[in-house]
């Protein structure tokens, strides 16, 4: 009789627990599949699907947690829980931080510095620990502990909007470096860090200053839609590689956006990625997109992408 | 024929009946009327184009007129919150981490498709600090009795320079508004379709808003459920509750 009490009570309570998480949750799943062509090696066909499961905001606490399954490997994209009082908010986990600005070069970016031009700097996750104190409305300091591989950095930052700018700037400490950074901007935006690296012999050294800056611009067109403009460079001002990157979408106000971007390195060895995308909104939670894509001029490999993403 | 007599007499004394109070008591009533310290709605916004229809689904706290944000909760939009602050309106992204703060331009943009643009939602606490408001007539709209009243702006910067209003006469709540450039070209219709009873007031439970620009385009904005003069926590209006 008691036992059969204490099931109940289990069902009773893993059944609310399921529909609080329920009714509190996005899926999201997105299947992307790239046939590329080059000369050389043929039609390459590379799948990638990616599940992410998010719950809303349960009081003070929520998560996520994604997987991507890409060249015939599971891996854990996030996995992190966010908690907050009126004093700060705790994120713990797999996951990123976006630090400075840029849609494509950001050098402020100084945790999850991104070496593949071709991916973005936010598909970059880590295991960190963070803590976010708010000092006033729009204001925050953050410090955060995060590990890559066996070595731990420690990231401090500060941020402050001021009425026609926002202003940040903060240091990461590892074993070898201390890399501090500045950014500065709205719809322009400068950034700049530099590693300075450490040795017994000469207490300081700069190594490498990287800078990176852009402009934003939306003009609303006049029946309907937005076209909208990005332009980026990134300098690194000892190596000398100079990184160029533009965008130029187009959007209708519901459905579709089409997109032409433009990858390009400048020095030392000129080298150019063109790519135009799109996305269509089938339904509400239904977007289909395509992409095709020219890498390298001089030995072009050509990419088809379509992918389907879905929210539950 | 009597029939119509009688008609024209009932219409005469209901217009005969009407307060005279001036275009701008009429104004200032109406922005008084829908002044509540604070509110908390759980609302929808349903776009239709030639495609079909998207509706997306939100909650909003609004501290006086000049505080609120608003967080979308549908699938589609979930996460991605406006924070009107110190009369700066801040956009945030959660899957980019992005927070942009919208000028100029930018806020002539549409908010996620719909007939209504960011700047609809940066309105004047008082309309009479913006605009010179001038009593046309009185007419019967949707068998409301309503005030007809042509709003000129006073200022150069401001999105619809001129407005014609139907502000019902017993209620003194917004029926039905057209904007236009200074030019007299059509920009924005409104029309309430429903209405809902809060502390006294008269409030649009069931707006329809059709962008003039637009070709077959036209929203709906609905409020499923509203709170007013409720307590609402400061801190929803910062920064890391924007980022959270």
């Amino acid at each position: 009789m008691k036992k059969n009490r204490v099931i109940n009570m289990f069902f009773v309570i893993l059944l609310a627990s399921l529909n609080l998480l329920y009714s509190h949750m996005t899926v999201e799943t997105a299947f992307d599949h790239a046939f590329t062509f080059h000369q050389d090696a043929g039609y390459l066909f590379s799948p990638y699907l990616k599940g992410t499961y998010k719950t809303d905001s349960l009081g003070s606490l929520k998560g996520e947690v994604s997987v991507v399954y890409a060249d015939e490997t599971l891996l854990l994209d996030q996995a992190f829980i966010k908690a907050r009082t009126e004093k700060l908010s705790l994120t713990f986990g797999k996951t990123h931080l976006k630090w400075g600005e840029g849609v494509f070069f950001n050098s402020a970016n100084i945790l999850f510095p991104s070496d593949d031009i071709l991916s973005s700097a936010l598909s970059v996750s880590r295991y960190l620990t963070s803590v976010e104190i708010p000092l006033g409305d729009f204001s925050f300091v953050e410090t955060t502990v995060v590990t890559k591989q066996t070595e731990a950095h420690i990231g401090l930052r500060g941020y402050t909007s001021l009425p026609s700018m926002k202003l940040e700037g903060g240091v990461v400490i590892s074993d070898e470096n201390i890399h501090p950074y500045l950014s500065i901007g709205k719809n322009w935006y400068v950034n700049i860090s530099s590693p300075f690296w450490y040795d017994s012999n000469q207490h300081s050294l700069l190594k490498e200053t990287y800078l990176s800056g852009g402009i934003r611009h939306i003009h609303f067109l006049l029946y309907g839609g937005t076209l909208s403009f990005v332009a980026e460079g990134e300098l690194n001002l000892i190596a000398n590689p100079l990184r160029v990157y533009s965008e130029l979408s187009w959007a209708t106000e519901n459905r579709l956006v089409v997109a032409l971007k433009a990858i390009g390195e400048v020095a030392p060895s000129p080298d150019v990625i063109l790519e135009i995308a799109s996305q269509y909104k089938i339904l509400d939670t239904l977007t289909l997109s395509a992409g095709l894509s020219l890498k390298d001029v001089k030995d072009p490999e050509l990419s088809l992408r379509v992918g389907l993403s879905a929210l539950y | 024929m009597k029939r119509y007599l009688f008609l024209l007499i009932l219409l005469l004394i209901s217009i005969a009946s009407l307060p005279a109070l001036s275009a701008d008591e009429i104004i200032q009533k109406m922005d008084e009327h829908q002044d509540f310290s604070s509110t908390i709605i759980k609302g929808s916004i349903t776009r239709r184009d030639r495609f079909g229809e998207l509706t997306s689904t939100y909650t909003a706290w609004a501290q006086g007129s000049d505080t609120f944000l608003l967080e979308f909760t549908s699938p589609a939009e979930r996460g991605q919150k406006i924070l009107r602050l110190d009369n700066q309106l801040y956009l945030f992204y959660p899957s980019a981490q992005e927070l942009i703060r919208l000028q100029g331009s930018a806020l002539r943009q549409s908010l996620i498709g719909s007939d209504l643009s960011y700047e609809d939602m940066s309105s004047h606490k008082n309309t009479l600090d913006v605009y010179d408001a001038k009593l046309l007539s009185s007419e019967i709209f949707n068998g409301r009795q309503c005030y007809v009243i042509e709003l000129s702006s006073k200022k150069r910067n401001v999105a619809y320079p001129i407005q014609k209003m139907w502000v019902d006469a017993t209620h003194y709540s917004l029926v039905k508004s057209e904007a236009f450039t200074a030019s007299g070209r059509h920009l924005k219709s409104i029309e309430v379709e429903k209405t809902m009873m809060i502390n006294n007031s008269v409030i649009a439970q069931k707006t329809l808003v059709i962008d003039q620009l637009k070709k077959n385009s036209s929203t709906t904005l609905e409020i499923l459920s509203i709170e007013v003069d409720v307590p609402i926590e400061a801190h929803l209006f910062t920064l890391q509750n924007l980022r959270w």
